[in-house]
């Protein structure tokens, strides 16, 4: 094998400002999709709790349909299908925002508020039954019960189950250079195609996401430590 | 919404190829985890320092990203070209791995202790406790985590259209291009998969409510 390496790629202008920038945006993709992922995924999580039949089967359909559908086909639905079928006037307005990135938001956040509303739900089965009932039993309506006893333990007890997928909605967001925003992946095979240097292009990408993965990590450890629940088995530490 | 039937098959043929890829993948991947959940349990170190970083870096990458290593270092390290559907397996291959290692250590880790210390105190032998006794308890019990698994790495496979390969998601890219209509073609794709992938979590579902 003969390769003579070259990493100044990595720093020559214009691949330097395109690195830190695609390195903003996958983090704006991410963080941005994750806010959204909770928020739904939770809504949609307690949903699947309640009394009303309609509710429940509407989050359960919802759940079911996002997470058997491939993320990349999501996206695609989003970006590329989705606009078609609305009104020309709205459509013309999406594409004036730059319907890349906010269809990026949309797929990432839909689809980690599935995964999200799982683990809501499997929390609150693990804890439920006598602690509804002891809440319910003292007056507190059943919005109450939800959002003042079972929400707070819960999510001290799924804090685990969360950090692993703000992991992956990292490493997922890479699925949005296919639709040519130009985040961590899509920047390291730009400057690969432009010099030819692949292998110093993707060991930068590479090592962008080990170094998130490293950092959200050593926080989430941190985290779960200090929200561990006292008496409930936690994930094992590793 | 008229479809002509040559698109329709031209959806499902490429849909062969995801659903190869994943027939391919999946056993070799599972087959190689099962050694290396092995190593991360192992007390000679350098195969459980080994085992620790692969599952751990390869846990860290997109497989976007594995699928384009493979791409362009396959040709450099083999000298000649290995296409775009062998990188994108290998690649499936290569980062499948990291995350069954992880779901069968967890199902050997949750059979209690006590249990092979009781089976080695009878007089079995360690590849006996580990086949008769360890192993049994424990695919049951990580059996709905696999077969979850498997239907993400299944998903996972229309990433390969990424780097080439034809696809579902391809075809659909295709023949958007060709006749214009996205809302039909990336609908229709999105419910083929969504009605296989429903119908193999089935599976999980009933996996879940058999006792274990």
């Amino acid at each position: 094998m003969h390769y003579a390496f070259d990493w100044s790629v990595l720093w020559r202008e214009p691949y330097g400002s395109l690195i830190v920038d695609g390195f903003k945006m996958t983090l704006y993709l991410s963080l941005t999709g994750w806010v959204g992922a909770l928020v739904f995924g939770t809504l949609v999580g307690f949903g699947r709790t309640v009394r009303s039949l309609p509710i429940r089967a509407l989050c359960t359909a919802y759940v079911e349909v996002l997470r058997n559908v491939p993320l990349l086909l999501q996206l695609f639905f989003w970006y590329f299908a989705f606009p078609v079928m609305l009104p020309r006037d709205i459509r013309v307005h999406l594409y004036s925002f730059g319907w890349e990135v906010s269809s990026a938001i949309v797929a990432l956040a839909l689809y980690t508020s599935s995964r999200v509303a799982e683990h809501i739900r499997s929390g609150i089965r693990s804890v439920e039954g006598g602690i509804r009932l002891a809440a319910l039993s003292t007056g507190l309506t059943r919005f109450q019960t939800n959002r003042q006893v079972l929400a707070p333990l819960v999510f001290r007890l799924i804090t685990p189950s969360l950090t692993s997928e703000f992991l992956t909605i990292f490493k997922s967001s890479s699925v949005a250079m296919t639709i040519g925003v130009a985040e961590t992946t899509f920047v390291s095979q730009l400057i690969g195609n432009a010099t030819f240097r692949f292998i110093e292009a993707s060991t930068e990408a590479t090592v962008i996401y080990l170094a998130i993965a490293w950092f959200v990590a050593t926080l989430a450890g941190l985290f779960e430590l200090k929200l561990r629940v006292p008496g409930f088995i936690q994930r094992e530490a590793n | 919404m008229q479809l002509a039937p040559n698109s329709v098959a031209f959806i499902l043929q490429s849909f062969a190829v995801n659903i190869l890829l994943a027939v391919l993948a999946l056993p070799i991947a599972i087959a190689v985890a099962a050694l290396f959940a092995y190593g991360r349990m192992s007390r000679f170190k350098p195969v459980y320092y080994f085992a620790t970083l692969y599952v751990n870096v390869l846990r860290s990458m997109p497989l976007i990203m594995v699928m384009f290593w493979l791409y362009f270092l396959a040709p450099i390290l083999l000298g000649r070209e290995v296409g775009a559907f062998n990188s994108a397996l290998i690649a499936l291959v290569i980062f499948e791995i990291a995350y069954f290692t992880e779901i069968i250590r967890a199902g050997i880790q949750s059979i209690p202790v006590g249990q092979k210390y009781a089976a080695l105190s009878s007089g079995m032998r360690p590849w006996q406790v580990a086949t008769r006794v360890i192993l049994p308890q424990a695919i049951r019990r990580m059996l709905p985590s696999l077969t979850t698994q498997s239907i993400i790495a299944f998903q996972d496979t229309t990433l390969a259209s990424v780097i080439g390969v034809l696809d579902i998601s391809a075809a659909a890219t295709i023949l958007n291009s060709r006749e214009g209509r996205p809302a039909v073609f990336y609908t229709l794709v999105a419910v083929i998969y969504f009605a296989t992938c429903y119908a193999l979590s089935g599976i999980v579902r009933w996996l879940e409510k058999r006792p274990t």
